[in-house]
């Protein structure tokens, strides 16, 4: 089967900067490969300044990358910034404080999208946007709500609503449940194996809680130090270790579990 | 022996005219040589008992308890002087987000070197004093597993890594010797290693130095690998507490159950993407508070009982507050 | 009653309404805002309410004090000047002078500044940097002594002193948008609208723009009193408007000379531009405590 994306050597260089002037950051990425097919989960873990933001950000395209292709349904993407990009492989930013516009209803969030990338009269806007505030499990009257009046698993819906109203094929999510309360997690994780089942979702996702990512990845990438070290099937990955990076992980976890 | 208790805590406050219960009817001890694990979401007032135990909390509160004791003496009836100077000696609190925590203009060494309390420190003239104060932050920072102790201590917060931090804040509340260390989520958003790092570093406190610990957080992996009893608090209510044994294998709430049926790793038989069991609807805000018990517009197994405030009751140590507790047969 | 809307029990407003809600609970600036209207009010309509033209001279009631004074007549209610002309009219029109030359000043301002602190908060590096740097230099200076500069330049008038005193606000609105449009440039929300297509001019006007309206209209509030103040100095040293205009600076400049015997020629002009910049101060402080206070209530 063909996957639905495939990366291929994909390699980023920090630009060049005049020596005194710019920080340390000589992180280099890559080259990286990867691929996932549709309707399956593929999870990024790894210690923080491994590069796993770097390669979700390279992936959907807010940072471009120094070399390496990116294949989608057998169609290489060019540049970084382009509709069939914007279309089909959509981001979920980490949920903080900064990731809603506070100054615009819910509405305008989901309607500035379908603005920008189709030709949709407003009316047929106002529907799909209906329909993808019901899918996600809003109310229709959230469309007049703002950002203050949105509990946190809330907006975390909005984000993914904003996500999925250009019906993507890809969604790629840099923790999206890092700062949600168990109860909300679960909501959100049945949420999103809901819609995968549904709409044939492929899903990336970066997390720390590994818990999560057992339950949750078909497949699971380890990285450190800006390349992928392990890349394996979870159940395997999870049993038997083999990079040390991952057995660090692995063992650190399974060591919580038992006391 | 029990060094904290509380019992009862109830923290009022008024909201456009109408008095909102914060916490209602919370009740909590503390044994010695405990790690004791506080658990609730966002909402169910873990910061606000923080704050009340160390006497933090603003003056529009109303806080009124059956018992809020600390080693037998009454902490609400306590001078502020009095409050202050067990603060600064027997409990010691620590809380998430070290480095920001911590004064980011200050090197390491001098917001550690301020922390000393005056009579640990031995020597008449001020150099001896120095030296004296240097030498015990260098011992305590060793105990609590930082290596290099030399080259991180004249560093600044952001230079260092997020373990580091957390590590020495911890450093900075044990130099004062304390009975009890309250520690406000301190592994929030940290990475696997780390956490495990901390909490091997909290049992290794704990085993040593018999500190207790109360570990208020809402991570339950971590907390099921320390800690040797819960309190489950929901919105302000204590819904259960037990051990942590016994409530890991028998949870008789309701809500203790979701808690722990959101993490996938507690139940090794759950299917990969299988749905997890989760309560719907969202944790009420303070203005829509729902009368009797708070769980009761989310529970599966809710009646008309619950409109009224179920009370405590307790099977061998295990009490739970619920007119339809699970494994049990209803009274 | 029955009422279909049972749970909604609060209401939820846009942030425009908060902002009202908030503010109208801080009652010294509703206060504020009831002048400012008075004031508005009377700058509309009031000329077409006086009595008189404010440049007719009733050369036989000359200096007559306002009419609670034994002296005074209920013909001229606030008095007259040293040229007979009457004092309520004359206020009425240099009201609305002083009134809708500093808004028209601080919108000038406020176009310019703003265009210029968008591009130069988009863009990055030297560029941006060097119009901010200039521009605080500028900063440093009082308004009314750029204006001055500035007037001395292009010479005198109502008109030059308006433009004058425009150029001299600019840099602070500059400043304000630049810093503002560059913190809200790095946030997640900007970066998803920037991911899906948009470009620079439709990332300002629909996702930076809701933001920062209530931030310019309160500092474009301060403004306005900033050159309402200006406008009044540059009348009296004559620079700005000019002896035959009804402006309330000029007023003051012209009743100095016959200040012991008829001091309410200066005194009610001043009382007006008093009350004017008070209440706009008021109002503009109440909006930045509303727009501080208005998510967390």
């Amino acid at each position: 089967m063909t996957p639905l994306l495939r990366i291929q050597q994909l390699t980023y260089n920090p630009p060049k900067r005049w020596e005194f002037l710019s920080p340390r950051s000589d992180f280099v990425l890559g080259p990286v490969d990867l691929h996932v097919n549709e309707s399956e989960t593929l999870a990024i873990i790894g210690s923080n300044d491994s590069g796993k933001s770097l390669l979700a950000k390279l992936i959907v395209g807010a940072v471009k990358p120094s070399s390496g292709e990116i294949i989608l349904n057998g169609q290489p993407i060019g540049t970084h910034q382009s509709k069939a990009r914007a279309n089909n492989i959509r981001m979920v930013f980490r949920h903080s404080a900064e990731s809603l516009n506070p100054g615009i209803s819910v509405g305008s969030m989901l309607d500035e999208p379908l603005r920008l990338n189709t030709q949709l009269s407003p009316a047929m806007r106002l529907e799909k946007v209906m329909q993808t505030l019901s899918l996600v499990g809003l109310m229709p009257d959230y469309y007049y709500f703002y950002k203050h009046m949105l509990s946190d698993g809330q907006q975390q819906r909005v984000a993914l609503a904003r996500a999925l109203i250009l019906d993507p094929q890809v969604i790629v999510a840099d923790e999206p449940f890092a700062a949600l309360d168990p109860s909300v997690r679960s909501q959100t994780v049945n949420l999103l194996l809901k819609l995968q089942a549904e709409l044939g979702l492929a899903f990336i996702f970066i997390s720390h809680n590994l818990g999560i990512v057992r339950h949750m990845a078909d497949r699971t990438i380890v990285m450190s130090g800006g390349q992928i070290v392990e890349s394996n099937l979870t159940q395997t990955l999870f049993t038997a270790p083999q990079h040390p990076s991952s057995q660090k992980l692995i063992y650190a976890h399974n060591s919580m579990l038992k006391f | 022996m029990i060094i904290l208790d509380i019992k009862n805590l109830t923290l009022e406050i008024e909201s456009n005219g109408v008095l909102i219960k914060a916490l209602d009817k919370v009740s909590l001890t503390i044994q010695e040589n405990e790690i004791r694990a506080l658990v609730g979401e966002s909402g169910s007032g873990k910061s606000l008992i923080v704050r009340a135990i160390s006497g933090a909390l603003p003056p529009q509160w109303i806080v009124t308890a059956d018992r809020l004791t600390w080693r037998g003496q009454n902490l609400i009836k306590m001078t502020r002087a009095q409050r202050q100077a067990i603060m600064r000696r027997d409990i010691a609190v620590i809380f998430q987000d070290p480095m920001a925590a911590l004064d980011p203009s200050a090197k390491l060494k001098d917001q550690m070197l301020e922390s000393v309390p005056r009579e640990f420190i031995e020597g008449r003239y001020f150099w001896q004093r120095y030296a004296s104060r240097l030498s015990i932050c260098h011992k305590i920072l060793h105990k609590v597993g930082i290596q290099n102790v030399e080259g991180c201590i004249n560093k600044y917060p952001h230079e260092v890594s997020a373990d580091i931090c957390q590590k020495f804040m911890i450093a900075m509340a044990l130099v004062s010797q304390p009975t009890l260390l309250i520690a406000d989520d301190p592994t929030r958003g940290m990475e696997t290693n780390t956490k495990k790092q901390i909490l091997a570093l909290f049992t290794r406190l704990n085993k040593t130095r018999n500190l207790s610990i109360l570990f208020v957080s809402h991570d339950l992996l971590a907390i099921s690998a320390m800690a040797h009893s819960m309190t489950v608090l929901y919105c302000g209510q204590t819904v259960e507490s037990g051990k942590m044994k016994a409530m890991r294998r028998r949870p008789l709430h309701p809500y203790t159950k979701a808690l722990m049926d959101s993490a996938p790793s507690f139940s090794p038989d759950l299917k990969p993407k299988s749905m997890l069991v989760a309560l719907d609807g969202t944790i009420p805000t303070l203005q829509h508070l729902p009368i009797g018990c708070r769980l009761g517009p989310r529970c599966p197994r809710a009646a008309k009982e619950c409109v009224q405030m179920p009370t405590e009751r307790s099977i061998n140590q295990h009490t739970y507050r619920c007119h339809y507790p699970m494994h049990v047969e209803p009274v | 009653m029955l009422d279909a809307n049972l749970y909604e029990e609060e209401l939820h407003p846009t942030p425009l309404g908060a902002t009202w809600r908030e503010f109208k609970q801080r009652h010294v600036a509703v206060f504020g805002l009831v002048i400012l209207t008075i004031f508005i009010i009377v700058a509309i309509a009031g000329p077409l309410l006086s009595p008189y033209a404010p440049t007719t001279q009733h050369t036989n009631t000359l200096l007559i004090p306002p009419a609670w004074d034994d002296n005074g007549s209920i013909l001229h209610v606030l008095g007259t000047d040293a040229l007979g002309r009457d004092m309520l009219t004359r206020l009425f029109y240099g009201t609305q002078v002083t009134l809708f030359s500093s808004i028209v000043t601080v919108f000038i301002a406020l176009g310019l500044g703003v265009a210029m602190g968008v591009v130069a908060g988009m863009s990055k590096g030297l560029r941006s940097s060097f119009i901010n740097h200039v521009l605080d230099i500028l900063m440093l200076t009082p308004t009314l002594l750029i204006a001055i500069i500035i007037v001395a330049i292009l010479g005198t008038g109502l008109t030059n002193a308006m433009l004058a005193i425009g150029l001299a606000l600019v840099p602070r609105f500059v400043h304000l948008t630049r810093d503002f449009v560059r913190e809200e440039m790095n946030k997640d929300y900007i970066k998803t609208a920037r991911l899906d297509g948009a470009n620079l001019t439709q990332v300002f006007l629909f996702n930076i723009l809701p933001n920062m309206v209530e931030l310019l209209i309160v500092q474009g509030t301060l403004a306005i009193s900033v050159a309402i103040l200006d406008i009044s100095a540059l009348g009296f040293l004559n620079l700005g408007a000019q002896t035959l205009m009804p402006e309330l600076g000029v007023m003051i400049a012209e009743g100095l000379s016959t200040v012991y015997i008829a001091p309410w020629n200066i005194l009610l002009p001043g009382l007006t531009i008093f009350l004017m910049v008070l209440s706009i101060n008021i109002v503009g402080d109440g909006l930045r405590s509303a727009l501080r206070n208005r998510l967390t209530h």
